[in-house]
């Protein structure tokens, strides 16, 4: 019964939910993307940025220190005749010259002997926050400790922002240091040059010491050890949360690119939260909403199950309410027609078979009528010839019953009144057929009060007094009332010489059969009229009776009529 | 039941294309792991970032150890280390007088670097855990522009009624530099007799006209800005400003000078002992102290290592001792006495 509401619920939920799921799906994609785009890509961008710069600049200055340094070891000269000879200096610095000419603004070469002085360079001293190296502090000590290799490193002041990233090698003579080639590349210079003065790509060595600023906050040289790995990763600093990503770009530096993204991630998180508050609000209100509309659809088509199923087991009564704004007010409409229409026709029907009935045994009734008049008729004419005094009596007795007979407005009546009336015509037989017809009653008291159709046995008398005679002309007639049972039964039997076995097998089939055919038996007759009147185990039973003779057996609910005599009883009915 | 299929589908590819875009971002996230395997070194240090970071610098690339630094006050430094001796967070303490530490020796590991012969006989670390890495002579600072003719030469002329309101002491119990200053105060004005000596801060407290100073930062500051003729500071700072070129003058007070060396102390269950030794051995050697008294304006603890530039060797100053006042209720009961004279007399 509920599968429809069933159905409905699911349709409704899907159709519903299913858009509000897409749109915080592809709020959340969206979020997803434009992290990608807005933080991930250009993060990335930044660092590559950085990361080539100085890929360029250490390898360029790498190779230029290397073939400084090998001319050195490849002609062997004096460093410290820089000072003093110019002829020295000439040779050494037109060899030094051309693989300083650098393209790169801002970056300084420094030749130095074993004590860290300048013997040439770019300025006459190292830039400030260097000046103090010596063969036992800074690069040089590195430098003299591995001669063969180069140096690479951050140095300066970070508290006065001058950091340099310095590149250098010893210069050596058969296998002994003489003296360094220093360059020096100034933090902001290569800030600039390589980051466009952006603060979000930096570059670290790998005691994560800063080559430049990188914020106010952070400007203290080092970076806080959470930013220090090249996983890409968020990272919580100082309350603020940052994307940050590194990558390894030789000799021990790091460059890291930090984006610091909590004010992004707040609005995601913003957008993110009302996706899903409105989701979760949408859920119940969806779901509610569904529940009812779907409860109210599914109302009206159970009340229209509901009533057509009242409808199959003959209940045409049931009401059919639906909602007005269901949309099955035409249904609405149409059932009540159905039902109304169907009422009207089935009471009409019932009127009419009710009708038919009572035309039907008003004609029953009729029919003894003609046969009986005449057959009374018949011997009055005899006997106001034989006897005139018995002529008279038998038209009384005819016109007493005739009067009883044509009363139409009595139709039951006590089975006393009925015998006699039926004493009545029986008289007038007796004086038809003298002595030769011997009538016989023998009623059960009880049964007097019993209500019988008027008239009803009278037919079969009839047929006893027409049939009835034995071979020698004598008609013995008993009339038998007795209550059997919760039955009224009235045998009527005769002597005679019986029906033959064709018209005994006639009646009998006649008498099963319902049919009202037109030809009448007038036993047939008194069944078919008890068995309008009071149903189907109600009727006649004829039989042969044995030693010759007709048995006719009526059948007849016990009706008491209630001390009212048989003219008004039945008037009010 | 078509359709409930294809419904059923739809929604499971939602959540799958979700839940694979979520797992790839963080997989994007989640790369390659740079090796790190360089030791850690922590250090607590209360001296300022202009000291400590070319020291570092240079001792992270020699050593191969990656520093980090906190910086505070030595009181609060100390308190620290004493609050975490169960699970200590950090190796070294780095600064701090001697005198200062002393009652908190235990705290501290031994440690004799390898330095230890060719250190000053007077900052030999005798104690096992206090090895000394510089030397902090207190001294007068003078500005040289309103000093005028006025004859400054030690703790007796201070009391100049000229110089009234016009001298520059920061408040001992807040300034471990003005707390030397009162010890060295009690020992020279005392003759060697600490007890002595509370009659002359008597007198300079009433010269002080009831300033006292809150930092010692205010005292050589004030000085060099001329806000007062003299101020009772420390060496380093006195130079510091003098080689920045501000009008002042060091004055070592000829009455006698005490110098208390600043310690570099291991943690006891320091987490990377071998690093914090190297950290000792490096800042005790000849070329962290070289680099300190050239460019950090402090006097070496070595042998090897001449004064810095413009200094007087100590051998040609008047240099006292003091062999009490570094126990921690003595410096109670001198600072609470400082307190009643200063605040009594003014009262």
């Amino acid at each position: 019964m509920h599968q429809f509401q069933d159905e409905l619920r699911q349709a409704l939920w899907k159709y519903a939910l299913l858009p509000v799921l897409l749109l915080t799906v592809a709020g959340l994609l969206l979020i997803m993307g434009s992290w990608q785009h807005y933080v991930v890509e250009d993060n990335a961008r930044q660092r590559q940025q950085l990361v080539s710069g100085i890929q360029i600049i250490l390898d360029d200055g790498a190779n230029r220190v290397d073939r400084i340094a090998e001319q050195w070891e490849a002609a062997p000269r004096s460093i410290e005749k820089i000072q003093h000879d110019g002829k020295s200096r000439a040779e050494i610095m037109a060899a030094v010259y051309p693989e300083m000419d650098n393209n790169m603004a801002g970056v300084e070469f420094y030749l130095l002997d074993t004590k860290g002085a300048v013997l040439a360079g770019t300025h006459r001293q190292l830039p400030a926050g260097l000046q103090d190296l010596s063969e036992e502090w800074g690069i040089l000590q590195r430098m003299a400790k591995a001669p063969e290799e180069m140096q690479a490193e951050l140095a300066g002041c970070s508290y006065r922002l001058n950091r340099y990233l310095l590149l250098g090698k010893a210069l050596r003579t058969a296998g002994k240091v003489k003296g360094f080639i220093l360059l020096v590349l100034p933090g902001d210079v290569l800030q600039k040059q390589l980051n466009g003065g952006q603060q979000n790509a930096i570059l670290l060595d790998r005691y994560d010491n800063l080559l430049f600023p990188w914020n106010q906050q952070l400007a203290e040289g080092k970076i806080p050890a959470v930013f220090r790995h090249n996983r890409a990763s968020l990272v919580h600093y100082d309350q603020q949360l940052y994307y940050s990503t590194g990558q390894v770009v030789g000799y021990g530096f790091l460059v890291l690119s930090v984006t610091p993204v909590t004010n992004l991630l707040s609005r995601y998180v913003l957008g993110a939260g009302f996706l899903v508050a409105l989701f979760i609000l949408m859920v119940p209100i969806i779901g509610v909403s569904v529940l009812r509309e779907s409860r109210g659809k599914a109302k009206s088509i159970d009340e229209l199950v509901e009533a057509f199923a009242a409808v199959k087991t003959g209940d045409w009564t049931h009401p059919l309410n639906l909602q007005p704004a269901s949309g099955l007010a035409v249904v609405q409409e149409a059932y009540e027609h159905m039902t109304r229409s169907l009422q009207e026709l089935m009471k009409k029907n019932e009127e009419e078979a009710k009708a038919s009935v009572i035309s039907e045994i008003r004609q029953l009734e009729s029919q003894f009528n003609p046969h009986f008049l005449f057959n009374t008729l018949e011997n009055i004419k005899f006997m106001v010839k034989l006897d005139s005094e018995a002529a008279m009596r038998m038209i009384k007795s005819l016109s007493k019953l005739l009067r009883y007979s044509i009363n139409n407005t009595v139709r039951r009546v006590s089975l006393a009144d009925d015998l006699a009336y039926v004493r009545g015509y029986v008289e007038i037989q007796q004086l038809r057929f003298s002595s030769r017809l011997d009538y016989q009653e023998k009623v059960d008291p009880s049964s007097l009060t019993c209500e019988i159709p008027k008239l009803i046995f009278q037919p079969a008398l009839e047929n006893a007094v027409k049939y009835g005679a034995d071979a020698k002309g004598r008609i013995t007639i008993s009339l038998e009332a007795e209550l059997c049972e919760d039955t009224l039964q009235i045998h009527i039997r005769d002597r005679g010489c019986g029906m033959d076995t064709g018209t005994y097998a006639r009646l009998q089939a006649l008498l099963d059969s319902e049919e009202n055919d037109s030809v009448h038996m007038g036993v047939y007759n008194i069944h078919r009229r008890i068995r309008l009147m009071y149903g189907k185990p109600y009727g006649v039973q004829v039989k042969q009776r044995e030693g010759g003779g007709t048995e006719v057996s009526l059948v007849l609910p016990i009706i008491r009529e209630e001390g009212k005599n048989a003219e008004t009883g039945n008037r009010g009915r | 039941m078509g359709n409930e299929k294809r419904w059923r589908l739809v929604l499971l590819l939602l959540v799958l294309t979700a839940g694979m875009v979520v797992l790839g971002s963080w997989q994007w996230l989640d790369r390659e792991e740079m090796a790190d395997d360089l030791p850690d070194l922590v250090v607590y240090s209360p001296h300022p970032a202009e000291f400590t970071q070319p020291l570092l610098d240079e001792f992270e690339k020699e050593a191969g150890v990656r520093v980090r630094l906190v910086n505070g006050g030595t009181g609060k430094l100390l308190q620290r280390v004493r609050e975490e001796q169960e699970n200590p967070q950090v190796d070294v303490l780095w600064g701090g007088a001697v005198s200062m530490i002393k009652p908190d020796a235990g705290l501290f590991a031994e440690y004799e670097t390898v330095n230890e012969n060719m250190m000053r006989p007077e900052f030999k670390n005798r104690e096992g855990c206090l090895t000394r890495f510089t030397d902090v002579p207190s001294v007068l600072l003078v500005n040289t522009d309103l000093v005028g003719d006025w004859k400054i030469e030690g703790y007796e002329d201070l009391l100049d009624p000229r110089l009234h309101g016009k001298i520059a002491m920061a408040d001992p119990a807040l300034s471990s530099s003005s707390y030397e200053q009162l010890i060295n105060m009690l020992y020279a004005m005392g003759k060697g007799n600490p007890e002595d000596g509370w009659d002359y801060i008597r007198s300079l407290a009433d010269n002080l006209d009831g300033n006292l100073l809150e930092s010692s930062a205010d005292v050589y500051d004030g000085v060099a800005r001329g806000r007062y003729v003299v101020g009772c500071t420390f060496e380093e700072a006195a130079l510091t400003y003098q080689r920045a070129g501000a009008p002042v003058r060091i004055v070592y007070m000829k009455e006698g000078v005490i110098s208390e060396p600043d310690g570099v102390y291991i943690v006891r269950n320091a987490k990377h002992l071998a690093a914090a030794k190297k950290f000792v051995d490096f800042i005790t050697g000849h070329g962290a102290q070289s680099f300190i008294a050239r460019n950090l304006h402090r006097r070496s603890v070595r042998k090897d290592v001449a004064a810095p530039e413009g200094l007087q060797e100590k051998d040609n100053l008047v240099m006292i001792s003091a062999d009490a006042g570094d126990t921690e209720e003595i410096r109670q009961e001198w600072l609470e006495r400082f307190c009643r004279i200063f605040h009594g007399e003014k009262g």
